[in-house]
């Protein structure tokens, strides 16, 4: 064997230790670069493109510069695994309401009882309760979804009819659209609805999760929600609902050609109308959500997301800064209103939401949007919504299918969630 | 080794063999005296960057998915605000995944899609074949790289323009379908299943027809000269004949394919943004992926995988065994 | 003249002895051409509405018939595709070309090593090394999908090239392939005569063995750039950052958005059929590699 080869078999060997050297430590990319005088770096996640206020706060924030990163499959999971894996874990995340629950007990979140206290006054209390679980703060609110009732007004105006403040008044119009337009459906019955008829439940008083000493209470099939679930049936098999799909193409052709004359859907919906039916600007309206007794006002939400601090920070007291000044000023609502709801008082005093809006008729859709009383319906997400929702979009797909019945249905997915807390090591009374 | 017809790839390697017997200067001795081969320091030299690789992300991956399929979290407070531990659980997340009904409905679906899929496929690839066996059809490469095309579209690509044709209002096909009176619904609950089996078949048809062509245009031709000489038949030939000799091929494609529908997965997900009808757990791949990324019960995950793998196992290796049977010398 | 048809039928017959195109009776030659024509269609129609979908404004996407043509837009498309999202679908290209490119010529190379020792060399753990090689073809990817992320993120390379280069370079089938090839290819006696001149085993491996293998180097580069050019399972999990997703990650989240913004379906259908072209085109240049490829890898 000649010398040469021995070198460069070596030399192979070193360069493929190298390698693996690389492989096994990771050229790891740390995001904790605090060089400099005091200049410190937080890493904000989220799914929804928060781009522009980040770079409005870098340019007049120099002291805390914020890096944000868009992951849009797959958020919970890779939080989780950053935060095990401690290296490149942000220290900042969005959170839907929905999961607040399971990502506390994934163990990913901060406490931020205390450092948040002052900013509680800027929320109404029912946007408030959002972001408390178990009697802790953790994180403030970003957007809210308040749930309203769009409404065709040039037909409802055409049959006489006006923006029914009870679901027996909607139930009446619905019968009443029927007969005037026959090959139409007040509303569409959402297969993928899960997270929409939680919505209603909760509208209806129903209480699907609560806590109870050490254990879970557990009930998706309490009255309030039966009484929904029989009360959707019934839309369904009078004619009224139309089994179809929120955010499909034959949901949106539905809208824009008048199959659907009304949609209860949430503030951040009027954007995807606008979008997908412009012909219609000027015959569609915005009024409260009916409601199961006259009078009340509670809002209840569809989506919407708070900003929260991870457990695994080291700058809580810059990224209190940071979240405080996204959620509860004027500037960065301006930014964050061209999609969604912003959740403060503040940000919903913006002119941008007092004006007048041309497609929905003149009308001033943020007066419907934002939320005026201080009540609120008391409502607790459980701890495994990804799941649940499953669940019930399966469960509204089988009630469209004709399979079952939505009570029964309801019941189903009861029982389902109740193993799933148990397979997750959860008590559950 | 097979018969050398059967590897294009050793027919392309004659050249350099007879390049390289051309000097027959060695004499016995000295080859046996320098034997080539016989180094094993060398031998691992060239095998161990590819088995380090291999084995770091293949073996012990799976390592690790055993390992946490009998492991679970532990809650100490029944509200699971407090820290989880992981415990040793046994068989207990097996237990659970053999009678978790949504997975065990979901291996009913893909068996009864594998039993229906996997046959058409297969017999579309071999009628194919058998004809372009036959010269009856003229341009047969060109035929047979339009059946192959769609097998270089990729699997994600190949479902979401299927995704497309299954949609009203664009499609065209439903459009026609429309026109002549007939009525389809590709997306509706009972036919979403057989509208995922049309994906695969469409991309997969072609290339198993190679295979079954290849396998085909490798036996001795003067075997259907003979058989002509006794009287058989066209039809005779190819079904007595052809077919039989064929069979190995025919089992060892469907042997993957079999593989492949167990891991059923891009193409209902891609169909699921479609069509509520495509559940979250609509097939065991569909259930694994969820549990580990959706609701974070990577323990639980790790066993339904394994599950999956050992039945994969199971039937490949039935496959094989059948394969074996039939051809022992292999 | 009839000489010459005569030799031709002849060289059919030896050709296709199964059937003589003059014996079969006119009805089965029809029903049989009619049989491959109706099947051609279908494989076609798909690939044929993307193309001409491609070239079509969202509003003719809507009203016109699908499989014809209407005013051509393909440029216009194409101009918005690159130009959509601040133009990112460039970035997934390249993206692609890297991950498939770099992987597959990784793989190659690596598969050319051990393939070659397990034809050539006589060693002890050699049949266990196969074994061990054959049975992890058949462990289904998605076994693998949680523990190689958690195995990424331990070494701290999930959101990086590397996630998804790296597990793409043991290429099973490409070694079962070269090992195939390799013995039936490359002559001991070559072997033996570079070692008689005293050439080292690496040297005869870099001067003499890689050009015997070439063609076969071939199809594993082949095959494993498409396989890692269609991979979507391992991008969706182990890449976090878009400007890191490949063409088929990418395309799978517009599709997901297309449902809700019906302008996005002609980008999609656009970003398709550049997504789909250079497999197309590398599957036309390479016909000889596929085949010999698949071939292989079934029969053996």
């Amino acid at each position: 064997m000649s010398h040469t080869a021995i070198r460069l078999r070596s030399r192979g060997l070193a360069a493929a230790a190298a390698a693996l050297t690389l492989v096994l430590t990771g050229c790891s990319s740390g995001s904790s670069d605090s060089a400099g005088s005091g200049k410190q770096t937080i890493v904000f996640w989220g799914w929804s493109d928060m781009s522009k206020p980040v770079a409005l706060w870098n340019k007049t924030h120099p002291d805390i510069h914020v890096k944000f990163q868009a992951i849009t499959s797959n958020f919970y999971p890779k939080l989780q695994a950053a935060i095990t894996g401690k290296d490149g874990a942000p220290d900042i995340t969005q959170v839907d309401y929905p999961n607040l629950t399971s990502t506390i007990i994934a163990g990913d979140l901060k406490d931020i009882t205390a450092e948040s206290a002052d900013l509680k006054p800027h929320f109404k209390p029912a946007v408030w309760d959002q972001v408390v679980v178990n009697d802790k703060v953790y994180g403030v609110p970003q957007d809210i979804g308040t749930q309203v009732l769009y409404y065709r007004s040039d037909v409802f105006k055409e049959a006489g009819l006006t923006a029914p403040k009870t679901w027996d008044e909607y139930m009446a119009v619905a019968a009443k659209l029927k007969k005037a337009h026959p090959k139409a459906y007040t509303t569409a019955f959402p297969a993928n609805g899960g997270a929409w008829l939680a919505s209603l439940a909760w509208n209806a008083k129903a209480r699907w999760f609560g806590t109870d000493k050490d254990a879970w209470k557990v009930d998706l099939d309490d009255q309030p929600t039966l009484k929904v679930a029989e009360y959707w049936q019934k839309m369904l098999d009078k004619g009224y609902a139309k089994g179809d799909q929120h955010w499909q193409p034959t949901w949106f052709k539905g809208l824009a050609k008048g199959t659907y004359l009304t949609w209860i859907g949430p503030a951040w919906g009027g954007a995807a109308l606008k979008e997908n039916a412009p012909d219609l600007s000027g015959k569609w309206a915005v009024a409260p959500l009916p409601q199961w007794t006259k009078g009340d006002t509670a809002p209840v939400y569809w989506g919407g997301s708070l900003t929260a601090l991870t457990s695994v920070t080291d700058k809580t007291d810059a990224a209190v800064k940071f979240i405080s000044w996204l959620n509860t000023s004027k500037e960065s609502a301006k930014l964050l209103v061209a999609d969604v709801l912003p959740a403060s008082d503040i940000g919903q005093g913006i002119p941008e939401l007092t004006k007048p809006d041309p497609y929905f008729g003149g009308q001033v859709p943020g007066e419907v949007f934002t939320v005026r009383g201080t009540e609120s319906t008391p409502w607790t997400w459980g701890p495994t919504m990804t799941d649940t929702t499953n669940y019930l979009n399966d469960a509204m797909q089988s009630v469209i299918n004709k399979s079952t019945t939505l009570p029964d249905a309801m019941k189903k997915v009861d029982g389902e969630t109740k193993s799933q807390l148990k397979r997750k090591g959860l008590s559950v009374r | 080794m097979t018969a050398p017809t059967l590897h294009p790839a050793t027919r392309d390697g004659r050249n350099g063999a007879e390049q390289a017997g051309e000097p027959p200067r060695l004499t016995a001795s000295r080859r046996n005296k320098r034997r080539f081969g016989a180094d094993w320091k060398m031998a691992w030299a060239f095998v161990v960057p590819f088995l380090a690789l291999f084995v770091v992300f293949h073996l012990v991956p799976v390592f690790y998915a055993l390992w946490q399929s009998f492991h679970g979290v532990e809650k100490s407070g029944g509200l699971g605000f407090t820290k989880p531990s992981v415990i040793f659980v046994g068989l207990d997340n097996y237990a659970e995944a053999l009678t978790d009904e949504g997975f065990l409905r979901s291996v009913g679906r893909v068996l009864l899609y594998g039993v229906v899929q996997v046959p058409v496929m297969l017999g579309l690839a071999l009628v194919m074949a058998l004809i372009f066996d036959t010269a009856i059809v003229r341009m047969r490469s060109l035929f047979q790289l339009a059946a192959f095309l769609p097998y270089a579209v990729p699997g994600i690509i190949a479902s979401i323009l299927w995704a497309f044709l299954y949609l009203p209002g664009v499609s065209p096909v439903l459009d026609l379908l429309d026109g002549a009176g007939a009525h389809i619904d590709f997306l509706a609950p009972g036919s979403v299943l057989w509208s995922i089996a049309n994906i695969s078949t469409w991309q997969w048809t072609g290339y198993n027809m190679i295979i079954i062509f290849a396998a085909l245009q490798a036996i001795p031709r003067d075997l259907f000269e003979a058989a002509r000489i006794d009287g058989a038949t066209n039809w005779q030939i190819a079904w007595r004949i052809k077919v039989p000799l064929v069979a190995p091929a025919i089992l060892i494609t469907g042997l993957f394919s079999v593989v492949g529908t167990l891991q059923l997965f891009s193409e209902p997900t891609v169909l699921r943004t479609i069509t509520n009808n495509v559940t979250y757990n609509y097939t065991p791949n569909m259930i694994v992926y969820n549990l580990a990324f959706g609701s974070n019960q990577p323990y639980y995950s790790a066993a339904v995988a394994v599950v999956i793998a050992i039945g994969a196992f199971l039937l490949s290796f039935g496959f094989l065994r059948v394969l074996q049977r039939r051809n022992p010398d292999e | 003249m009839s000489d010459i048809t005569a030799r031709r039928t002849r060289r059919r017959a030896v050709w296709s002895a199964g059937a003589r195109r003059d014996r079969a009776p006119l009805s089965t030659r029809f029903i049989l051409t009619v049989t491959i024509i109706a099947l051609t269609a279908y494989f076609l129609i798909p690939i044929a509405w993307m193309l001409i979908a491609s070239t079509k404004s969202t509003a003719d996407l809507n009203t016109t018939f699908g499989l014809w043509f209407s005013h051509f837009d393909l440029m216009q498309n194409l101009h918005d595709l690159f130009a959509y999202r601040d133009g990112i679908f460039r970035r997934w290209v390249v993206n692609s070309l890297i991950y498939s490119g770099g992987g597959a010529l990784g793989s190659t190379f690596l598969a050319a090593l051990c393939g070659f020792a397990l034809a050539k060399y006589r060693f002890r753990g050699r049949n266990a090394i196969m074994g061990l090689i054959f049975g992890g073809v058949l462990i289904p990817g998605t076994v693998l999908a949680l523990p190689t992320y958690l195995l990424l993120n331990s070494f701290g390379l999930i959101n990086t090239y590397w996630a998804v280069i790296l597990p793409s370079l043991s290429s099973a089938f490409g070694v079962f392939l070269v090992r195939i090839y390799a013995a039936a290819a490359v002559p001991d006696e070559l072997l033996e005569a570079g070692r008689i001149d005293g050439a080292h085993d690496v040297r005869i491996f870099f001067t003499v063995v890689l050009r015997i293998l070439l063609p076969s180097l071939v199809t594993v580069f082949l095959f494993s750039f498409i396989s890692i050019w269609n991979n979507f399972l391992l991008p969706l999990i182990v890449l976090n950052d878009q400007s890191l997703w490949p063409v088929t990650l990418g395309l799978y989240s517009w599709q997901m958005n297309a449902m809700s913004e019906p302008d996005l379906v002609r980008i999609v259908v656009t970003g398709s059929m550049v997504g789909t072209i250079p497999l197309v085109v590398l599957f036309l240049t390479l016909q000889k590699y596929w085949r010999s490829g698949i071939t292989t890898g079934a029969l053996k």
